[in-house]
Order: structure tokens, then sequence, then C-alpha cells
């Protein structure tokens, strides 16, 4: 079951400063989309006032039919938005069971509890093999899909995840993308990602934002984008 | 995040092993309650071999009492990582309520704690809700003042607190005015108190409040992604805490039947006391703070007795020394010195 997220006119910033100056942005059930820019385009700004991290100061944001501009990060889970933050920021003295028990400690999760941790780790079979050791202790591959595996244990409709390809080298990032792109379409989860990365994320993605100094300045399907000129001398390197 | 240093952390949480990649298996709330009986069998034959020594009893009175307002401060303190200096004030309050009831309404003690419990509770979330907006030392700091101030509120609202001169509470004794001629009734109040704050803490930590504390502690972001209400659940912590707080205090009034501001509102003998105590002995560990308070309480009131008269102060400078090495040498205390010493023995046997 997914879920669609619609962003009108967003606003956002710290303090003084302006980060985000009004973002249209969708993303339609089922789909994946992709952020993608530049360092300090906005992109974590954006996700994390989405997630309620940070307060929009102007716009609307709505999950579904549902209005979430105002609410509270914590409230957010239990509508079936989860965010998986950067670098996954999983609970080091925890174990990496216990992590994925805090992600579904939510009302939401609490459902289907034991069912949805089995699930999790036919989903991600390292993670089986990991569950009674410290989450701090883990690599930094399997720390981001234990961070993915949390966010599910919470059973969203919407995963927004920011910079999973943080601190992994090019073939782990390669396998985290697959491993985004099988439980989306397992799951029929909608995914919203934001990435540095922007072939990876041009790759797995179905539809694509380019973000730069605050402002959307191109959004096309993700197979358009990768095969444009500018895009790829800007972004890709090549 | 970066590779966390599994050292630097000042002691482990819950099962808290920390030294390899393995976790200790995690007890279960009954095995805990288990543990706790046997502990409180343990003290009670301790009372009845030295029931008639009144020194002995008098330091054992005061360590339980110690131990269990240190266990009451780690459940915010040590599984919830809010480093509260403020926890005197709450003390202060549960002794005051106790004595002004005791003092103008001859009302039982046992009774007044009740509203001791829970007025320290409400103060608890009243100063805490604007002070955990702070964080890490800028929290410990903000509590610290809150100390002060009740310190010069005491002292100024005479008419509740009898201001610089204090309360003297009459000596009626009897049970229901919890007011003994010998200190063996006293020393058995402390351990049930000890083990009731053992229990409430175990129930906790074992719980899912438990779990939130130490997601809360570990990292506020993630908590807050993983639907975790963190303002709430540090509130709820710090209620409970206070609570048991508020009862320390009322059993200190009632021991010492002389409550005044630089006797419970002192910061360096009670408010500091408290997370000193849970520091030596292992923070965020269930018993380390019982193991803290076995050292330092009978180790204070021995060179207070030997020494205290030659040289003033000189338990404030031995106990200064001691909690310097421990920070160099034991960063996880007593507890997670015999936890690592335990698994290395039984790493060597396999």
């Amino acid at each position: 079951m997914s879920i669609s997220l619609t962003v009108r006119n967003l606003h956002a910033g710290y303090g003084q400063a302006s980060v985000i100056e009004g973002i249209d942005f969708d993303a339609a059930a089922g789909e994946i989309v992709a952020v993608v820019g530049a360092n300090g385009a906005g992109k974590t700004t954006l996700l994390n006032t989405i997630a309620g991290v940070n307060p929009a100061r102007e716009g609307t944001i709505r999950l579904g039919d549902l209005d979430i501009t105002r609410m509270a990060a914590h409230e957010l889970p239990a509508r079936g938005l989860a965010l998986v933050p950067e670098g996954g920021r999983l609970f080091p003295f925890m174990t990496v069971r216990e992590n994925l028990e805090m992600g579904g400690f939510s009302q939401r999760g609490s459902a289907r509890f034991s069912e949805m941790l089995d699930e999790v780790m036919e989903l991600f079979p390292i993670l089986r093999q990991r569950q009674k050791q410290w989450a701090g202790s883990l690599s930094g591959g399997e720390r981001q899909m234990c961070a993915i595996a949390r966010a599910v244990m919470g059973q969203p409709q919407l995963i927004m995840l920011d910079e999973p390809s943080v601190g992994l080298s090019p073939k782990l990032v390669h396998q985290v993308f697959e491993l985004v792109r099988e439980l989306a379409r397992k799951k029929g989860l909608t995914i919203v990602l934001v990435e540095q990365n922007v072939s990876e994320a041009l790759g797995v993605s179905d539809r694509a934002y380019v973000l730069d100094h605050g402002a959307i300045v191109r959004s096309a399907p993700s197979s358009e984008l990768s095969g444009d000129p500018a895009i790829q001398s800007a972004y890709m390197g090549l | 995040m970066n590779k966390t240093d599994i050292q630097a952390m000042p002691a482990g949480l819950a099962g808290a092993g920390a030294g390899g990649t393995a976790r200790p298996k995690v007890t279960t709330f009954a095995t805990e309650l288990g543990r706790i009986a046997a502990i409180g069998l343990f003290f009670a034959v301790c009372l009845f071999l030295f029931r008639s020594d009144p020194f002995i009893l008098n330091m054992m009175a005061y360590t339980f009492l110690f131990a269990a307002l240190s266990t009451s401060w780690n459940i915010i303190g040590g599984f919830g990582g809010q480093f509260s200096l403020g926890h005197g004030v709450f003390f202060a309050i549960g002794a005051y309520t106790t004595a002004n009831l005791y003092f103008h309404w001859q009302v039982s003690p046992w009774l007044s704690l009740i509203p001791g419990m829970i007025l320290a509770s409400i103060v608890a979330v009243a100063v805490s809700w604007p002070t955990f907006r702070l964080k890490g030392p800028f929290f410990a700091i903000a509590t610290l003042a809150l100390n002060e101030v009740a310190f010069v509120l005491a002292t100024y609202f005479d008419s509740v607190t009898g201001g610089p001169r204090g309360m003297l509470l009459p000596f009626k004794a009897g049970l229901v005015n919890m007011v003994f001629t010998s200190r063996l009734p006293y020393a058995i109040i402390m351990v049930g108190f000890l083990l009731i704050s053992l229990v409430v803490a175990a129930y906790v930590l074992r719980g899912r409040l438990g779990y939130y504390l130490q997601a809360v502690h570990l990292d506020e972001d993630a908590a807050r992604a993983a639907g975790i209400d963190v303002l709430k659940v540090k509130l709820t912590g710090m209620a409970i805490s206070a609570a048991l707080t508020g009862i320390g205090g009322a059993l200190f009034a009632m021991y010492l039947r002389f409550v005044d501001p630089p006797t419970v509102l002192n910061i360096q003998d009670i408010g500091v006391k408290f997370l000193l105590i849970a520091l030596i002995g292992g923070v965020g560990t269930l018993y380390g703070p019982l193991l803290g308070a076995l050292l330092i309480i009978p180790l204070e009131s021995y060179l207070r007795a030997t020494l205290g008269g030659t040289i003033p102060g000189i338990n404030l400078l031995i106990l200064g020394g001691l909690l310097v090495l421990f920070a160099l040498f034991m960063r996880r205390g007593i507890f997670g010195a015999l936890q690592g010493a335990w698994e290395r023995y039984r790493g060597a046997r396999s």
C-alpha cells in the first residue's frame, strides 16, 4: 500500500538564512522519486521539513489527503511516513534487533510486530545474522540496511531516504539502491530519495527533480535526465 | 554516523556489556525481580547481624537511602542520559512536604509520602519542560541553577520552610509517626525504599519506556524519526525519577527530624551526590548506583568519623580524587569493571 506526497510553495530555513524558496514537489503513490543536487542545494532541508524535523515557513505538505504541514516529527511514522536520516542514525548501543524493534514500537508498527520482524529479516538477510550484535559495530552498508529496515518496521506507506549512499563504496551504493528498488516493488511503497550520487539516483528512480539553491530547476523522468548532456556535465562528471 | 568509540561511552546501557561486538543477553523483568529479592534478603541478614550497633546501623541507613536516591536519579540521568544536577530540589520538596504536614497537622509521614511524590513530580515536569530544550552540559548547568534558586526560595519563605533556622520535628516515637528510638527501624525503611526504587528502575528499564529513554539518550533525532515523542519520554522519565527522589527526601527528613536549606539543598552532600554515586558505580546500569553507594557512603562516614575532626573537608577531597580515578581508569564504573572482568573470565573458560 502506498500513498502520495504533495508539496506546494514550500519555504524553509534556519534563522536568518532561507534555504528552500518555494518548492513544488510531487510523488505519486508507488513512485520512486529522486531529488538530486549539489552540496548545499537544500536537499536535506527539504526532507527534514517534510518530516517535521524543522518547521515550514510557508506552503503546504500533504500526505495523501492529510495536511501534515504542522505535524511534529514523531507523529508522522504513525501516519505512514518514515524518514531514514543521513548516515542511518542507528542507536549504536542497542543490538540490531533492538534497533528494528524501536522502529516497530509505534502504534502503526505494533499491530503485526513479529510478522514484520520476520519480513525485514527476509528482505535483509544480513541483519538476521547480525541481530544480536551492537548496531555500532555494523559496517557502513549494513548500517544503512538496518536503518532502512528500521523504517520498514513501522509499516510506512512512504519512505524518505536522506543520502543513502553517504560513506559507502560504489559497489555497496549500487547494492543499497537495488534493495531500495526491490523494497518499493515488493511492498508497493512510495520512495522519496535525496542524493548527491546523481547517476545511481537516476538509475533507480522513476522521476527526478534537480534542486539548485533552494529551488527546483528541472523535473523530468529519470531516464530523460540521465541522457541530458547538461545534467551529465553538471552533476555526473561526464 | 561515525564508528562510535565504545570505551568513550560512560558505562553501558541496559545490559551494558559493550566490550566486544556481541551483547550479553538482556534479562527480563522477572529475572531482575528475583535478583532484587536476593539483594533484599542479603541486606536483611546484614541488618539482623548488626541490629544492636548504632554506628553501623546509621551507616547502613544512609547507604541504602543514597543507593535508592541514586537509583532513582539513574532513571532519567542514566537510562535517559539527562544529567540532572537539580534532583536536590525534588528531594527538598519531599522533605519539606512531609515536615510541614507532620509539624502543623500531625499527618503521618507514611501518608504524606504521596503528596510529596506528586508535588515533586509536578515541579519536575514544570521546570523540565523548558530546560529539556537544552542538551548535554547546558542542561546540567541549568538544573544546577535550579538548585541554587530553590535554596534562596527556601531561605526566604520561612512560613513554609522555617527559613534559615529550619524546622525541628517533634520527637513522638511510634510507627505511625515514623519516629523510632532505635536506628534499626529506620534502616529497615531505607532498605524498603531501596528495593522499591530498584523494582521501579527495573520495570522502567525492561519496558517500553526504558527503550524509549535509551533511544533518546543515544540519538534524539533518530528517536524522533522512529516515532518517539522525545519530550514526552523525557518528562515521563523525569516525573518517575523525581517522585522517587521525593520519597527519599521525606524519609531523610523523618530520620534527621530536622530540615533546613543548607542540609537538604546542599549541592555537594545531596544534589551532586546522587550522580556522583551513579557515576562511580556505573551510570545507566541497573545495579551500578547501588554498588557506588556501597563504596562511597561507608567510606565517607568512616572518613568523617576518623579524620573529620582533625582535617575538615577531607571526605570531599577523597571523593573528588576517587571520581578523577574513576573517570580515568573505570569509565563504566564499578559495575562496568566487574562485568568486563566476568566476560574475560567466561571468555577464558570457553
